[in-house]
C-alpha cells in the first residue's frame, strides 16, 4: 500500500449511508445523554422547589432538648409536667445603658429579688451570671422590652409538680439540671428523656385521692403524737400495685432544696428499715399451719416467760394462760408466736421470709431501697428463730410488709409491689396455701374485731390486720430504748374478700399511750374511711367474713368495738 | 438545536456543494425560527415555574406560621392546665374542707345494699321516740358540719301535740343524720303567754335570716303580740341532711350561714333559760 501512488478512494454505493448512520447514531446518543442531564438538573429543581427536600421537624419536642415525658396517676391526673421557664442573666461586657438605671429597673421588676444581688450581677468581671432562675412571664416581658442587650432572658425546662408535696418520695424531684434525683423521676429516668416515648405520659399505679387521704391523716396522727416521722403504703393485694406511698415529713419538690439525706428526703416506706414487731406474729402463724407443725386451731399455749440463752421471752398483756392459736394472734402473744417458730425451725422459717422477699431489697422500681437486717447466717439460732418469729431481731421496710401481707390475705401468691399501673394478670408465686391465707383472713379480722386493733375498725369496711409495737434500738449501746416506739398497723380490706393493703407507721410518737392500736389504729380507720368508697369497696352492716370456725376458740369481750378500749 | 439541523444538513453534502447552500440559508432560516420558539418556550416554562414556586413558597409561610401560632397555643394551653392543676392541687382540696366543707366521707349507714333494704326504709317511722321535753340542740360541729343549713318554719296549733310536730324530725334522726337542731315548745307549755318562745325560722339565705333574727327575738321579748288571742307553737328545724347532697355540693356560703344558724341557736338556748 505504501508504494501505490496516491488515488481517489473508492467510493462504494453503500459507504455514505454508512457514514450516515453512524453519525445519526452518535448524535442520538449525545442528545440523549443531555437531556437526560437536563432532565435530571430539572426534576431535583421541581423536587427542591415543591417538596421542599426531606421534611423538616420544627415540633415542640425539638424546640427544647430537656422535654421529659409527663407523670400520670393511674386515673390520669397529671403528678408532673415539663414546660420552658424563663431565667433571667446579665452579660455585662454588653451592657449598653447606664448600671445604676439597669439596677433601678430590674429591682422594681423583680420586687422579691434583693437588689443588692441584682447590682453585684450586673456590676460583676465576668462574662455571665444568672440574676434569677426562675422570673414570671410577665415580668421576662418587662425587662425585653427594656431593650437592654446585656440583660438577657435565657429559656431554661422547668419541672412542676402540679399538686405540691403530694407523694414527693414517691414521685421524685428533678434536680436544676433537669435530671431526676429521686424515685420515678429517678428511675425511669431513661424513659422519661427518651425520645420516642417522651411524648407518652408514664403511667403510675398511684391514686392521687388515696395518696391525699393517707398522707393528710398519717400527717395530722403525727402532729399529735409529736411523733419523728410517718410512713404508709396501700396496696392491691391482687396486682402489687402500690397505690399510695407516703413517707413524713415530706418536701415540695418544686423546691426541693437541701440535700439528699435529710430526715425529709429520706423515703421511710422503702429505704427505712424497722423492726416492725408483732406484725410478723401473722406470718409466723402462717408458716406454722402452712408447714403442719400447728394443724389444731384449738392446740393451747402456755403464756409463761421463756428463757433462751440470755434472752427471757415474756408476754406484755398476759391473760387467762393457756391460749388457742386465734388468741396467739388476738392478744398478740410472744411466747406463743415463739413456741411456733421453735417448732418451724429456722430452714423453714428462712425459706419462707425468703419467699416473701424479706430477705432481698425492697420490691419495686425505685431505686432508694433498702436492705433488710436479719440475723446473720452463722448467728441465727434458737434465739434468733424464737425473736424473728414475733418480729424483733428482723428489720424490714413497709413496703416489704405491705407486699408480704397482700401475698397473706390474697389466696397466698406473691406479687412483688409495683409503682407502674398494671393491665392483665401478673405472674406471682404461691407462698401459702389458700386454706392457710383463708384462716388468716379470719384471725386477723377477729384481731380487729376483739383484738388490739379495734381502734382500726372502720365500721361496714371489715378491716382486719394486726397492730405491732417495737421498741427502737438504743443509741450508740446494746439493747433496746423502752421510751422510743415504732407503732405500726398491717392489715387488709373488706376481709371477706380482701382487695386493698394497708400499713401504717408512726415513729417515735409522744404521748402516755404509745401502743400501736392506740397510736395508727385510728390513723387506719381514717384512711379506710376515706378511700374505701374511692376505690369502689362499698362499706355494708350486715356482710362479714365468716369467723364461725373460730367458735369457742376465743373469749369475745363483754363490749365490742372502739367503745371497749382502754 | 439548530447547529444539530446544520450539522446534519452538512452530513449530506458529499456531491451538490451548491445545492447545499442554498439547503444552508433555508435550514439557517429554520432554525432561528425554532430558536426563537425555544426561547420563547424557555421563558415561559421559566416564568411558570418561577411562579409556582413562590406561590408554594408562600403556602409554605403560611403553613410555618400556622404550625409556629399552634406551638403558641399549645403552650398556652398548657400553662393554663398547668395553672388550673396547680389551683386544684389535693392539699388545696384538704385545706378547703379541712377550713371550710368539713365535709366527711360517707358512713356505712348512708348505704342502702339490695332493693328490698330500700323497701323496708321507711317502715321504721313509728319507731322514732317523740321527745317529751323541750331541747335545743346545737350541731355545727366540724365534722358534721352541713353544707348549706336550711331552716323551716313549721307552725302547728296547739291542740295538736308534739308528738305530731316532731315526727318529721324523728324521720331524719333515723335516717342516720345527727340530730337537726330542734328548737321546740311543748304545747301545754305554749298555752301560757309567757311560756312561749322562739321562733325562728327561715329557709331564706343568710341576710335574711339575719333580718328574721330580730323579729325572732322581739316574739320571745313579747309574746303576748303572737300568744295572746291563739297560742302557737313555733318549731325551727334544721332540714334533713341529704347524704349525696352532703357530699356533692360545695357549700355556697356556709361559714357566714353557720355563724348566723349558731348565733340563732344561742338565742334560742338563753331563752330557754
Amino acid at each position: 500500500m505504501a508504494t501505490a501512488t496516491p488515488r481517489q478512494p473508492i467510493r462504494l454505493p453503500g459507504h455514505r449511508q454508512m457514514a450516515l448512520g453512524v453519525a445519526r447514531q452518535r448524535l442520538a446518543i449525545g442528545i440523549l445523554a443531555v437531556s437526560a442531564f437536563t432532565l435530571i438538573l430539572g426534576g431535583r429543581l421541581v423536587e427542591l422547589a415543591v417538596f421542599d427536600g426531606a421534611p423538616r421537624h420544627n415540633g415542640a419536642a425539638v424546640a427544647s432538648p430537656f422535654r421529659r415525658a409527663e407523670l400520670q396517676d393511674r386515673n390520669g391526673v397529671t403528678l408532673a409536667s415539663s414546660f420552658e421557664a424563663y431565667a433571667l442573666a446579665a452579660r455585662p461586657r454588653d451592657i449598653m445603658g447606664n448600671r445604676e438605671e439597669i439596677v433601678r429597673k430590674l429591682s422594681a421588676i423583680l420586687p422579691e429579688r434583693d437588689p443588692a444581688l441584682i447590682r453585684q450581677a450586673v456590676f460583676h468581671k465576668g462574662r455571665f451570671r444568672y440574676i434569677a432562675r426562675r422570673i414570671l412571664p410577665e415580668q421576662a416581658e418587662a425587662i425585653r422590652r427594656m431593650g437592654e442587650p446585656g440583660i438577657t432572658i435565657e429559656r431554661e425546662p422547668e419541672r412542676l409538680y402540679p399538686h405540691t408535696g403530694l407523694g414527693a418520695h414517691y414521685i421524685g424531684y428533678t434536680g436544676i439540671d433537669g435530671r431526676g434525683e429521686a424515685g420515678i423521676e429517678r428511675a425511669f429516668e431513661d424513659r422519661l428523656t427518651d425520645p420516642a416515648q417522651r411524648d407518652k405520659p408514664l403511667v403510675l399505679s398511684m391514686d392521687a385521692r388515696v395518696q391525699q387521704a393517707l398522707e393528710s391523716e398519717l400527717d395530722k396522727r403525727m402532729v399529735e403524737t409529736e411523733a419523728l416521722g410517718a410512713a404508709g403504703v396501700v396496696m392491691d393485694v391482687h396486682t402489687g400495685e402500690v397505690l399510695a406511698l407516703a413517707s413524713l415529713p415530706a418536701f415540695d419538690p418544686n423546691r426541693p432544696g437541701g440535700v439528699v439525706g435529710m430526715p425529709s428526703h429520706m423515703n421511710r416506706a422503702t429505704l427505712g428499715v424497722y423492726e416492725l414487731g408483732s406484725t410478723f406474729k401473722a406470718f409466723t402463724i402462717a408458716m406454722a399451719l402452712d408447714t403442719g407443725v400447728v394443724t389444731d386451731l384449738g392446740e393451747r399455749f402456755s403464756m409463761a416467760p421463756i428463757r433462751v440463752g440470755n434472752h427471757t421471752i415474756r408476754d406484755l398483756h398476759p391473760r387467762a394462760s393457756p391460749i388457742t392459736v386465734p388468741e396467739v394472734l388476738i392478744y398478740s402473744s410472744n411466747t406463743g408466736t415463739a413456741k411456733m417458730a421453735e417448732r418451724l425451725g429456722r430452714e423453714r422459717q428462712e425459706f419462707f421470709l425468703r419467699q416473701l422477699g424479706m430477705m432481698d431489697k425492697a420490691p419495686g422500681e425505685i431505686l432508694e431501697k433498702g436492705r433488710t437486717l436479719t440475723p446473720p447466717p452463722h448467728n441465727w439460732g434458737l434465739a434468733s428463730v424464737m425473736t424473728v418469729g414475733f418480729g424483733h431481731g428482723i428489720a424490714v421496710t413497709p413496703l416489704h410488709l405491705a407486699t408480704a401481707y397482700a401475698a397473706l390475705v390474697n389466696g397466698g401468691i406473691y406479687r412483688p409491689a409495683t409503682f407502674l399501673k398494671v393491665t392483665g394478670e401478673r405472674p406471682g408465686r404461691r407462698v401459702f396455701t389458700e386454706k392457710t391465707s383463708h384462716i388468716l383472713n379470719g384471725m386477723l379480722r377477729l384481731a380487729v374485731l376483739d383484738g388490739t386493733g379495734r381502734r382500726a375498725d372502720a365500721f361496714g369496711y371489715r378491716v382486719g390486720g394486726k397492730t405491732g409495737t417495737a421498741e427502737k434500738k438504743l443509741i450508740g449501746a446494746r439493747g433496746y430504748d423502752h421510751r422510743r416506739n415504732i407503732t405500726t398497723f398491717a392489715g387488709a380490706f373488706p376481709m371477706d374478700d380482701p382487695r386493698y393493703v394497708i400499713v401504717t407507721m408512726i415513729d417515735e410518737p409522744h404521748g402516755a399511750n404509745r401502743q400501736a392500736g392506740y397510736v395508727v389504729g385510728p390513723v387506719t380507720k381514717n384512711v379506710v374511711n376515706r378511700i374505701a368508697p374511692v376505690l369502689g369497696v362499698a362499706p355494708s352492716e350486715t356482710k362479714d367474713i365468716d369467723v364461725s370456725e373460730f367458735e369457742g376458740l376465743w373469749k369475745p369481750r363483754a363490749v365490742r368495738g372502739e367503745a371497749s378500749v382502754r | 438545536m439548530a447547529w444539530l439541523n446544520i450539522a446534519s444538513a452538512g452530513g449530506g453534502s458529499w456531491s451538490a456543494p451548491l445545492q447545499m447552500a442554498t439547503d444552508v440559508r433555508s435550514t439557517g432560516r429554520r432554525g432561528w425560527v425554532i430558536s426563537a420558539w425555544l426561547v420563547m418556550i424557555t421563558i415561559a416554562l421559566a416564568i411558570a415555574s418561577y411562579s409556582i414556586s413562590v406561590r408554594v413558597a408562600a403556602e409554605k409561610r403560611q403553613v410555618a406560621r400556622l404550625t409556629a401560632a399552634n406551638h403558641g397555643l399549645e403552650s398556652d394551653i398548657k400553662a393554663l392546665n398547668a395553672e388550673l392543676r396547680v389551683r386544684m392541687r389535693m392539699p388545696q382540696l384538704q385545706r378547703w374542707n379541712d377550713e371550710t366543707f368539713g365535709l366527711t366521707p360517707i358512713s356505712a349507714h348512708q348505704y342502702l345494699e339490695s332493693p328490698d333494704s330500700l323497701g323496708a326504709y321507711g317502715n321504721e317511722l313509728p319507731a322514732a321516740a317523740p321527745p317529751r321535753v323541750t331541747y335545743a340542740v346545737r350541731d355545727i360541729s366540724p365534722a358534721s358540719r352541713q353544707p348549706a343549713p336550711r331552716v323551716m318554719m313549721a307552725s302547728t296549733p296547739p291542740e295538736v301535740t308534739p308528738r305530731s310536730g316532731v315526727s318529721e324530725t324523728g324521720t331524719q334522726a333515723r335516717a342516720g343524720a345527727p340530730r337537726p337542731a330542734l328548737i321546740t315548745a311543748s304545747a301545754n307549755k305554749a298555752t301560757s303567754p309567757s311560756a312561749t318562745r322562739l321562733v325562728a325560722v327561715s329557709n331564706r339565705p343568710a341576710a335574711e335570716a339575719s333580718r328574721s333574727r330580730p323579729a325572732a327575738e322581739a316574739a320571745g321579748n313579747r309574746p303576748a303580740a303572737t300568744a295572746v288571742g291563739q297560742p302557737r307553737v313555733v318549731l325551727a328545724a334544721a332540714t334533713p341532711r341529704q347524704p349525696a347532697a352532703a357530699i356533692d355540693r360545695p357549700a355556697e356560703a356556709p361559714a357566714d350561714l353557720l355563724r348566723q344558724v349558731a348565733m340563732l341557736g344561742d338565742d334560742a338556748a338563753t331563752a330557754e333559760h
